[in-house]
């Protein structure tokens, strides 16, 4: 069975041709950093519009990779949330288009359901119908959320940062040490020369969870405002030198071990439930979190499953390989009128 | 030729299917601007009712704006999809020039002024002059703010026409013109005239993203 997966939901454009849920025959990604970086963010009509512009080429490129024909595709799979409604509108218009024209079914994906199947494909995959029970943390620019998975389609979120995710603490903080967007690995690059234990950074721990928050469990939740905040306050009374080099790297690296250091903590406490945990999206590419979590699943005696380095940051093989799964439940062009975008899509509600 | 059409530049969409310069079927709605998913409706009813194979089009047309940018993002998004399959080209038109042709047509008048509201508290407008079987814009878009658009109305009786009237209409007054007096909209069977027309006659189609009318961030990057 191959499916075609879009993924539009942020700043990637991608599109992702995937054979019966996990074999990757073509996975193109359009990644529009460049376009945000002077920024300091994703910029939502920036995204819109580059999405517009460069949709159509990246679908043809996928399908001409996988060398399989518009007539060989079972189904088209696309994210429909969460994320930027402007950016996932145009993958929806587009994946609507392609089923209407192919007369083949539309399958909508949750784009944090993706990422955890992310774990899942590739060469070295896992069946994770053979896995029973585990955890997911999917770390990102936009999420930090634990994530109880009884089984593909079955998923209860049991922790999740309050406020900003790890990906955006880190965006943050190499937006005021100077290093550049994205965030994420500059300061991991920044970090490896640089000493974790020189400044005591808060650890983003949640002992009581505000009253808009209900239905999860404090020892799985996390926050990342305040560690912002500690590191400008830090650079206020200790501003930086004229050649700040080393200064940068050990801020970087005490900064960079705060947010690692909070996310190894709850993953422990959460691994004495679940003896399998598997991390995804674009954070979970962290050197030191990768390294941590390592030595913690290794004390624990727990499984730890990683998805591959290209399929962390935001692709469509997700999409498309997940949809595998959803397959059976779509009736030729069911979804085609009735989906629609849903820029705050929880897991387990599509 | 087929020439499958679509425009959602407003809140007015509509969808057309033409054969040459006959129109064989069209489709307009209101859309609900929370959801904007009727197209889809029209174009699986068409499928359904079988009068619209996508498989026969020859090619796809879709109205570029200036307008709604949901929509127009949706109906770019739609027709270059379909039109992969059979890798079919895709036509663009202003949305704009669509209407000034129908404006055109409908008053035998060979120049027409189509403004807009380009919020900011400035108006958008381009101005069309007649060809043979399609409009020609004169220049390119102008955003200002009311008073410097209305300066500057064209030839003495040039007719201005507006998809804004409820919110701008009011305010039109420009010197000499001559004032299309209710509100007007885009429809795709005059998107996929003026695509058809310039396709057969070998021109380039206009680029396949919504008129940008401002830049996409007003504020100075950070870097």
């Amino acid at each position: 069975m191959n499916i075609l997966g879009l993924e539009t939901s942020c700043d990637e454009t991608a599109a992702a041709v995937v054979r019966d849920g996990h074999e990757v025959l073509s996975n193109i990604v359009y990644t529009q950093i460049a376009h945000h970086r002077p920024y300091g963010g994703v910029v939502p009509e920036i995204a819109s519009r580059q999405h517009v512009e460069h949709l159509p080429e990246v679908i043809a490129e996928a399908m001409a990779q996988a060398g399989v024909g518009w007539s060989n595709l079972d189904a088209i799979a696309v994210t429909h949330g969460p994320g930027l409604a402007s950016s996932l509108l145009v993958g929806l218009a587009a994946a609507k288009g392609l089923a209407l024209r192919l007369n083949i079914p539309l399958i909508g994906i949750n784009h944090l359901e993706a990422h955890i199947y992310s774990a899942f494909i590739g060469p070295d995959r896992i069946d994770p119908q053979a896995l029973g029970p585990f955890l997911a943390l999917i770390v990102s620019g936009g999420h930090t959320s634990f994530v109880k998975v009884e089984a593909i389609g079955r998923y209860r979120l049991i922790g999740r940062t309050v406020d900003d995710a790890a990906g955006e603490a880190f965006d943050k903080g190499a937006n005021l040490l100077k290093l550049g967007y994205p965030g994420g690995p500059a300061i991991d690059k920044a970090a490896r020369a640089g000493n974790p234990a020189l400044v005591s950074f808060p650890r983003g721990f949640v002992h009581r969870l505000p009253g808009r928050i209900t239905g999860l469990e404090p020892k799985y939740c996390v926050s990342f405002s305040g560690l912002k905040t500690a590191l400008l306050y830090h650079l206020r009374q200790h501003p930086l030198s004229p050649e700040p080099a080393a200064e940068v790297a050990d801020l970087a690296a005490s900064y960079q071990e705060a947010i690692v250091d909070t996310l190894i903590q709850r993953a422990a406490r959460a691994t004495d439930d679940a003896k399998i945990l598997a991390v995804v999206g674009g954070v979970s590419l962290n050197h030191r979190l990768r390294e941590k979590l390592a030595i913690m699943a290794d004390k624990r005696r727990a499984r730890l499953i990683l998805a591959a380095p290209k399929y962390c940051t935001d692709n469509a093989a997700m999409v498309a390989g997940l949809a595998a799964h959803k397959f059976a439940d779509h009736a030729p062009r069911s979804q085609i009128m009735t989906l629609d975008v849903d820029p705050n899509l929880g897991l387990g509600e599509g | 030729m087929i020439t499958l059409a679509i425009e959602l530049s407003t809140d007015c969409g509509s969808l057309a299917l033409l054969n040459d310069d006959q129109v064989q079927c069209e489709r307009t709605w209101r859309e609900d601007r929370l959801h904007r998913q009727q197209v889809f409706a029209e174009i699986e009813r068409g499928l359904s009712e079988g009068w619209l194979d996508p498989a026969r089009v020859d090619v796809f047309a879709v109205g570029v704006g200036p307008g709604s940018f949901s929509g127009l993002r949706m109906a770019i998004s739609v027709v270059r999809a379909m039109a992969m399959p059979g890798n079919r080209p895709v036509y663009a038109v202003a949305s704009a020039a669509a209407l000034a042709w129908e404006i055109m047509l409908e008053t035998g008048r060979n120049e027409v002024v189509v403004v807009g509201d380009a919020r900011r508290d400035e108006w958008w407008a381009g101005r069309f002059l007649s060809g043979d079987k399609w409009p020609r814009q004169e220049g390119d878009w102008t955003v200002a703010n009311e008073a410097h658009l209305q300066d500057n109305p064209g030839a003495p009786g040039a007719v201005w026409v507006t998809s804004d009237w409820d919110r701008i209409g009011g305010k039109m007054n420009p010197e000499g013109a001559v004032l299309i007096r209710e509100r007007r909209v885009p429809q795709a069977r005059y998107v996929g005239l003026v695509a058809g027309a310039r396709f057969r006659a070998g021109i380039q189609t206009e680029e396949l993203v919504p008129v940008y009318l401002h830049p996409a961030v007003s504020t100075p990057p950070v870097y």
